[in-house]
């Protein structure tokens, strides 16, 4: 069963989205800045009007060329970076909130709110204050107060972004645990937040659905450089020769595994991942190794703690090397240098489009 | 951090400044027969005047609420022309001195005006009545709550509004939930200052309204009339509007600091 | 230590340039109200003249009148209600000559030894007035008023003190819908139709001219207010002050009185 279902543009932002998801999955959307993401979130929750184009929230249609339904009548609750609890309510008149606004009697609204905070592990803040929670409280109670009007869908625009590392990891859990079975798009830049929370993901660029799958598959076999990126992998493309054989350019081959899961095909397009961990650099091509050596050009360094990111152009594509900084220093490198990249052909993953 | 010192010779005209607005106070206070002032707060005149203003001021706060609070919400909403003009039309009545305000009032209400000559036929004769005092009142007074609601909502950030109405909360629950509540320091301020201005009120109440004791002789008419004759009943009766404007000042200060929901 | 030195100096700068400042505010209200006392030319006198409002029109003829007649006079007046120019007078507000529009009034300047020597100059009596057309169709201080709107002026200002007579005289009741301060205001109350019938003094309705429709009142007569004049005891100029009273008492100044409708 389909539960969401955007096809519609907002021709001010130059987005166009084509975008369904099944019911009962939490949806990852990443992608660049300004591709669109926001968008999506607003679209559904009725803050953004479509220029053209249908939206519909299950079999309900919220959004069309004469249909507009206003926010409150669209059960699709937002969860932002920022908790928004009303400061002038306790907590558990927070979570009372939306079913008291539904009709529910004081009373029942009350009961529906403290089994939301349990279950978010927050009943003994029902009587704080907003101002008395830490970050992370207030985001667990938004969450509790979002879940507790049944939405038909929930949207989460990097609810994550304004906590601290070990916060985050606390109430990342929390989400995943709530949001389990629901319907659910989560707006990200963590790549954690895709494996915990996430089932499928949808990568946006430019105002458009670039890609969307299952997060096990995607993440394995990433079909565009920012989801490979995400995943802390480089991503290859080129033309499959034979099984086991990527032609990236004039004398540049890689020769890598091929995944059984989405074989490659002799003369087809075809994708490679590798690791930046499993690159290593050399000033001179090193004789008689059965690895794979690809000459490039140093294109950037980024010291990244106790390694150095290495960005090489190799004919045209981007190829990252994680090298420790002694190496770097040792090889002299800086921007512009040629250098060639050797890889082990078992660390290469081969697969078709 | 230190922040960097005012220079000193600010002092000199902020100390003439203070003098300046304390003294007449201050001599007022002097003069005042404060052994007589029971007595002379007790008389019929100065019990009916007191009642009446404060009758007349009570229902012109609830006057300004009831109309004043749609007003400032459907303005802070407003964007474009149409919204400046709004807003000076709004404001126009604090700027009137308040004889105009009076004759505007009069050429707009009075019984031979089109609109007065009506309400007139259908049996709401507001002429010199105690609904004319209010409605001179209200005219002069709604503007304070209007500005001061105005400004609240349209610095206040749209986010609550947003997460209620996401939560299901339809447009009045919203407004009666999130949006008043969150504002209710400035509105609590409007009122008191609504409710002083209405108290004050003297020149729209005495071209409008005339002036009959228990009728339409508020305090600052009994005022006026009592210094014709009793100079001691005048000063009173200005002290008792001087402590309850006092009051209502203090409060409206304290009120617009703001109760502070983030510490 | 040298902060307390410092700030001792700067007490006193504050002091010193504070009178500078508050003089130069002063001296700046001064010039804008043009209250500055050498402003008249030297070989010239002015004379101060207090007056109850009702007197506006004919004192100011018998200013430029009483000018005329004494060259290089110059006369000046302030026109408000009666107790209000007691009361300023009383303050100290420097006048040679107070005229009021009832003996009540003077007497509480003479009894304060702001005035001397008062002298009845002219006499007022009531009128009803109506709005052109008398849409009420009012007839008289009679059952015509009954239900309709009467404005007259409060018991304590002159002409409220007038309607009390008149009516204790006549033996009626009056229900007025307002007791206004100023007799100005009854007049606009009454020209604007706000008001069906308002009493004021004769002087006022010539005033009006046609703005305002008469109806006299028999036997108002009978209940006069009396217009009072006298020198200040502070007066900078005793003898002219005296020269004005006695022009006013004089024929000169009471056929211009008499044309403005005032009573002898």
């Amino acid at each position: 069963m389909t539960a969401l279902s955007i096809h519609a543009e907002v021709a001010t932002r130059h987005v166009h989205l084509d975008f369904d998801l099944p019911a009962g999955e939490v949806c990852g959307v990443v992608g660049p800045n300004g591709a669109g993401k926001s968008t999506l979130l607003q679209l559904l929750a009725g803050l953004v009007l479509p220029t053209s184009g249908t939206v519909l929230i299950g079999e309900r249609e919220v959004a069309g060329p004469d249909v507009h339904e206003p926010p409150h009548r669209r059960r699709a609750v937002l969860l932002t970076q920022d908790p928004a609890l009303f400061p002038h309510l306790d907590v558990l008149a927070n979570v009372a909130f939306g079913p008291r606004a539904a009709g529910a009697s004081t009373s029942d609204a009350r009961v529906r709110a403290l089994t939301e905070l349990d279950a978010v592990g927050c009943a003994d803040l029902a009587g704080r204050r907003p101002h008395q929670l830490s970050g992370g409280q207030a985001q667990r109670v938004a969450l509790a107060r979002a879940l507790a009007i049944d939405p038909d869908v929930v949207l989460l625009d990097e609810p994550l972004a304004g906590l601290d590392v070990a916060v985050a990891a606390d109430v990342r859990h929390g989400l995943a645990e709530r949001l389990r079975g629901r319907t659910a798009l989560l707006v990200t830049h963590e790549v954690l937040d895709l494996w915990t929370i996430a089932t499928r993901v949808a990568v946006l660029d430019k105002g458009r659905v670039a890609e969307t799958g299952s997060v096990a598959d995607l993440m394995a076999r990433p079909t565009s450089t920012f989801l490979a990126r995400l995943g802390g992998t480089n991503l290859l493309t080129g033309t499959i020769e034979g099984t086991d054989l990527l032609h990236l350019a004039a004398g540049l081959t890689l020769r890598g595994l091929a995944d059984p899961a989405q074989p490659p095909h002799d003369g087809e397009p075809g994708l490679a991942t590798v690791a930046p961990a499993a690159v290593s650099l050399h000033l001179t091509p090193p004789g008689g190794s059965p690895r794979n050596t690809l000459a490039g050009t140093v294109a950037g360094l980024e010291p990244r703690g106790d390694t150095v990111r290495v960005g090489l152009d190799v004919a045209g594509q981007t190829l990252a090397a994680d090298l420790t900084p002694q190496s770097v220093a040792e090889l002299k490198l800086t921007p512009g240098l040629s250098v060639t990249a050797v890889v082990k052909a078992t660390q290469v993953r081969l697969y078709g489009r | 951090m230190i922040r960097p010192a005012l220079p000193r010779w600010v002092a000199f005209p902020a100390g003439i400044a203070a003098v300046f607005l304390t003294l007449p106070l201050l001599a007022m206070l002097l003069r005042v027969p404060w052994l007589k002032v029971p007595a002379l707060l007790t008389t019929p005149a100065s019990l009916d005047a007191l009642s009446l203003s404060l009758r007349t001021c009570l229902l012109t706060t609830v006057l300004c609420l009831i109309l004043g609070l749609p007003l400032a919400l459907l303005l802070s909403r407003a964007r474009g022309r149409w919204a400046t003009i709004g807003r000076t039309l709004a404001m126009l009545p604090m700027v009137l001195p308040p004889v105009v305000a009076g004759l505007a009032l009069l050429v707009a209400l009075g019984r031979r005006t089109w609109l007065g000559g009506t309400l007139e036929a259908a049996g709401l004769d507001v002429a010199f009545s105690t609904s004319a005092v209010v409605i001179a009142q209200t005219f002069v007074a709604m503007p304070y709550l209007v500005v001061s609601v105005e400004g609240a909502l349209r610095s206040a950030s749209h986010r609550y509004e947003i997460a209620a109405a996401t939560l299901g909360a339809s447009p009045t629950t919203v407004l009666r939930r999130v949006t008043l509540p969150l504002i209710a320091p400035a509105i609590a301020s409007g009122a008191a200052l609504a409710f002083a201005r209405a108290l004050g009120e003297f020149g729209a109440t005495l071209t409008f309204a005339g002036s009959l004791q228990g009728v339409s002789r508020t305090l600052p008419l009994e005022i006026y009339l009592q210094r014709e004759i009793d100079t001691d009943t005048a000063l009173a009766l200005s002290v008792t509007l001087l402590a309850i404007a006092a009051m209502l000042v203090a409060a409206t200060a304290k009120l617009a600091r703001g109760r502070r929901w983030e510490p | 230590m040298s902060q307390d030195r410092s700030a001792a100096r700067a007490g006193t700068r504050f002091c010193r340039r504070g009178f500078a400042l508050g003089g130069a505010i002063l001296g700046l209200a001064m010039t804008a109200t043009g209250c500055a006392a050498t402003s008249t030319a030297s070989n010239s006198v002015t004379l101060t003249v207090f007056a109850a409002s009702s007197l506006t029109a004919s004192f100011t003829q018998l200013g430029t009148q009483f000018e005329a007649a004494h060259p290089g006079t110059k006369v000046t007046f302030s026109f408000d209600g009666s107790s209000t120019l007691v009361d300023q007078l009383v303050a100290g507000a420097p006048a040679d000559v107070l005229a009021t529009a009832d003996e009540a009034t003077m007497t509480r300047a003479t009894k304060a030894n702001a005035a001397s020597n008062p002298q009845k100059f002219a006499s007022n009596v009531l009128i009803l007035i109506v709005p052109p057309g008398n849409p009420a169709k009012i007839t008289g201080l009679d059952a015509s008023l009954s239900g309709k709107k009467l404005v007259v002026c409060a018991p304590p200002v002159p002409c409220g003190a007038t309607t009390k007579k008149l009516a204790t005289m006549l033996g009626i009741t009056l229900q007025p819908v307002s007791e206004e301060s100023k007799v100005t205001d009854v007049r606009a109350k009454v020209e604007t139709g706000q008001a069906d019938a308002g009493l004021v003094f004769t002087t006022d309705a010539t005033a009006a001219g046609t703005k305002v429709q008469t109806i006299p009142i028999p036997g108002a007569e009978k209940a006069p207010t009396t217009y009072v004049i006298a020198t200040t005891t502070a007066a900078k100029q005793p003898t002219l002050a005296k020269q004005f009273v006695e022009y006013v008492t004089g024929p000169d100044g009471q056929a211009a009185l008499k044309t403005a409708g005032f009573g002898p």
